[in-house]
């Protein structure tokens, strides 16, 4: 059984009167657990609505998602919010990271809202931090860490729920060639563990990694290519 | 009802609070201001409140009064009409007739005043003889700071003896010790035996009586000397008054008996004295205490009403802060919605950030207020000082200020509820944000 599947999925997006954005056309994709994939295309091919729709971010307007064995098509706001606090891990291509929090504490934040206790939180953040090499940094607030430590401390936060799946937004997008190539020997690392990973991406490079590249364009999936 | 322990979403709330100190110090000022306010209001309130209960306790909480007033058609019969004397008052017979009816009244204490010249010397003054018993010391809490007060046997003997009030006696006795000292009151001589400590004037409710520039005497005495008639000519025209008693103080033992006793009272003096022209009155300083609880509420209403014009002013300036904040951390939000906050999560943290704000504003306003509360009589009795005014009289009801554990209770939540009201918009436009957008909010 897939971990993720997304049924004949659309998405339209009313903008007005009568602007009316199809950002998706009825995609089907199936993700299996451990798999190492790549969306690429376009910008406005659709890729970041495919990334909102599988992190729960937001609902279909038509088709099926499900996700591990749970259909999460029609959840309510609450719900949506509980799925994406356990069964995802974002990365973003931005780091987002809470300015105000010094890095253990951004990585504990999917644990705060699930009400993990203080303690249990301290200790699995020390224990990422130290996995993702982080070191003496981790009590540094993330304006003083540079690019590459801070897209650490967001893979950190993403595994701290033990994720079904990592979605993550072109994680190299805002670093140099050589911290993004460290940042992807981490998430070749992670896949090796078989964690389930999905990456959008513009760069060929970063595609041939994976174990296969997804090709979007125009709201459809164009081809799926094994690597 | 939360997801979360409150204790972390506290601790959550005060960091984020500690990320702007100084504006999160800005912010409070308002509330603090307008606690401050409700507080020192409340406490000014309450002493002047306390204050005029203390002055009507001085003529007695178990007191009734009866009072002898002049008919109102008597002002025209008596002016001009030099040979028709106006007798109006109460009797001897009626300070019988109440002490035969009242059962449990301790002490009947009946006075006249008669308003005479004083002279000693080659000093005179005006002044109020009050013709008494020996237990009036028993109803009214009288000291004597020289010689003695009135004793039965004066009383009986109907002798000239006087006991002054202390203006009166540092009047008439600037330089010589006033006891043995002989002195006239109208056409009669007396004969000083004691002086009274200060009782100060009865400014609130006692009818503006000054029972410092009296000379009293015994009552068998006045009614011997004066007779029922008295010559008054004090204000150029010359009236004559017949009035046996003025003054009928009745004490009981406890305050529960004194209203049914006023209703008894009143009944006995309705029976007999002409109904068409009333010359009495029954005073319950009991009641008095009630009107003054009802005139305090009236300031504390218009009081609190105007500091809530702060605190609505303070809760609308946290408002605008904490809009503010939420625009400012949209990304903020949308991360922590990405993470699994749920609606309900990032409502209750910026609502705990306004309660907190409030909350520590209210309690350092209550803090002020209680120092401005200790400071004001402190400040204007040097104010007064500074300036020389004798105008104790307008100082002194501000001469105590009373925080009451309610004023500050009511202070703390009215500050509480600030917050809530003040954040409860700011945090559901937080929570109504969609998280994509707020991710890509720059």
């Amino acid at each position: 059984m897939s971990l993720a599947r997304l049924i004949e999925l659309t998405k339209t997006y009313v903008m007005g009167a009568d602007v009316v954005v199809e950002a998706l056309r009825g995609i089907n994709l199936s993700v299996e657990e451990g798999q190492y994939l790549a969306i690429m295309g376009p910008s406005g091919s659709g890729k970041s609505t495919i990334l909102n729709l599988m992190g729960c971010l937001d609902r279909p307007t038509s088709g099926r998602y499900i996700l591990g064995g749970e259909d999460v098509s029609d959840l309510g706001d609450a719900a949506l919010s509980e799925v994406r606090g356990r069964r995802i891990g974002f990365i973003f291509q931005s780091f987002n990271l809470i300015p105000q929090l010094t890095a253990l504490d951004n990585i504990e934040v999917p644990l705060f809202y699930q009400g993990v206790h203080r303690r249990d939180r301290r200790r699995r953040s020390m224990e990422l931090a130290e996995r993702i090499g982080l070191g003496p940094r981790a009590r540094h607030k993330p304006m003083e860490l540079s690019g590459g430590e801070q897209q650490r401390v967001a893979i950190a936060r993403a595994l701290v729920n033990d994720p079904l799946i990592i979605l993550a937004d072109e994680p190299t997008g805002n670093l140099d060639s050589k911290t993004g190539k460290e940042i992807l020997a981490l998430f070749d690392d992670l896949s090796s563990r078989g964690r389930t990973l999905i990456i959008v991406t513009h760069d060929e490079a970063v595609g041939r990694r994976t174990h296969g590249i997804v090709r979007v364009a125009d709201g459809n999936i164009v081809s799926h290519e094994k690597n | 009802m939360l997801s979360l322990k409150s204790t972390e979403i506290l601790r959550l709330g005060v960091a984020n609070l500690l990320v702007h100190p100084g504006r999160s110090v800005l912010t409070m000022l308002g509330i603090l201001f307008g606690v401050c306010a409700v507080v020192a209001t409340l406490a000014i309130v309450e002493g002047i409140s306390l204050k005029m209960q203390e002055e009507v306790l001085k003529m007695g909480a178990t007191n009734i009064i009866v009072a002898a007033r002049k008919p109102a058609e008597s002002q025209s019969a008596s002016t001009g009409d030099q040979g028709h004397a106006l007798a109006y008052g109460l009797t001897y017979d009626d300070a019988e007739r109440i002490q035969s009816s009242i059962q449990g009244a301790s002490v009947i204490v009946p006075a006249r005043k008669i308003p005479v010249t004083a002279r000693y010397l080659t000093r005179r003054n005006r002044v109020e003889v009050f013709g008494t018993v020996p237990w009036y010391t028993e109803t009214y809490g009288i000291e004597v700071t020289q010689g003695r007060w009135l004793a039965p046997l004066d009383l009986k003997k109907m002798d000239n003896v006087t006991v002054l009030g202390s203006s009166l006696a540092v009047e008439l006795f600037p330089h010589e010790e006033p006891l043995g000292k002989v002195i006239w009151l109208g056409e009669n001589a007396y004969r000083v035996i004691g002086v009274l400590a200060p009782r100060g004037s009865g400014s609130a409710g006692a009818g503006g009586e000054d029972f410092d520039h009296v000379a009293y005497i015994p009552l068998t005495a006045a009614s011997r000397r004066f007779g029922n008639v008295i010559l008054d000519r004090s204000v150029g025209s010359h009236s004559f008054e017949m009035c046996e008693l003025h003054e009928i103080t009745v004490k009981l033992k406890s305050a529960e008996q004194v209203r049914p006793a006023a209703r008894i009272i009143t009944g006995l003096l309705e029976k007999f004295h002409d109904p068409k022209k009333k010359d009495w009155e029954v005073q319950v300083p009991l009641d008095r205490l009630d009107a003054l609880e009802r005139t305090k509420w009236l300031f504390v209403v218009l009081g609190v009403s105007i500091a809530a014009i702060s605190l609505l002013v303070g809760g609308i300036g946290i408002m605008n802060i904490m809009l503010a904040s939420v625009t400012e951390r949209t990304r903020e939000i949308g991360i922590r919605r990405a993470l699994g906050a749920k609606r309900r999560d990032i409502v209750s943290q910026f609502l705990v950030e306004t309660v907190v704000l409030s909350t520590l504003g209210g309690a350092i306003g209550v803090f002020v207020g209680v120092l401005m509360a200790w400071g004001i009589p402190w400040a204007l009795a040097r104010v007064a000082e500074i300036l020389k005014v004798g105008g104790e009289a307008a100082l002194s009801n501000l001469s105590r200020t009373v925080v009451t554990p309610g004023a500050v209770i009511l202070a703390l939540s009215a500050s509480i509820f600030v917050g809530i009201a003040s954040g409860v918009y700011p945090a559901y436009r937080a929570a109504q944000m969609d998280p994509i957008r707020a991710l890509r909010h720059e």
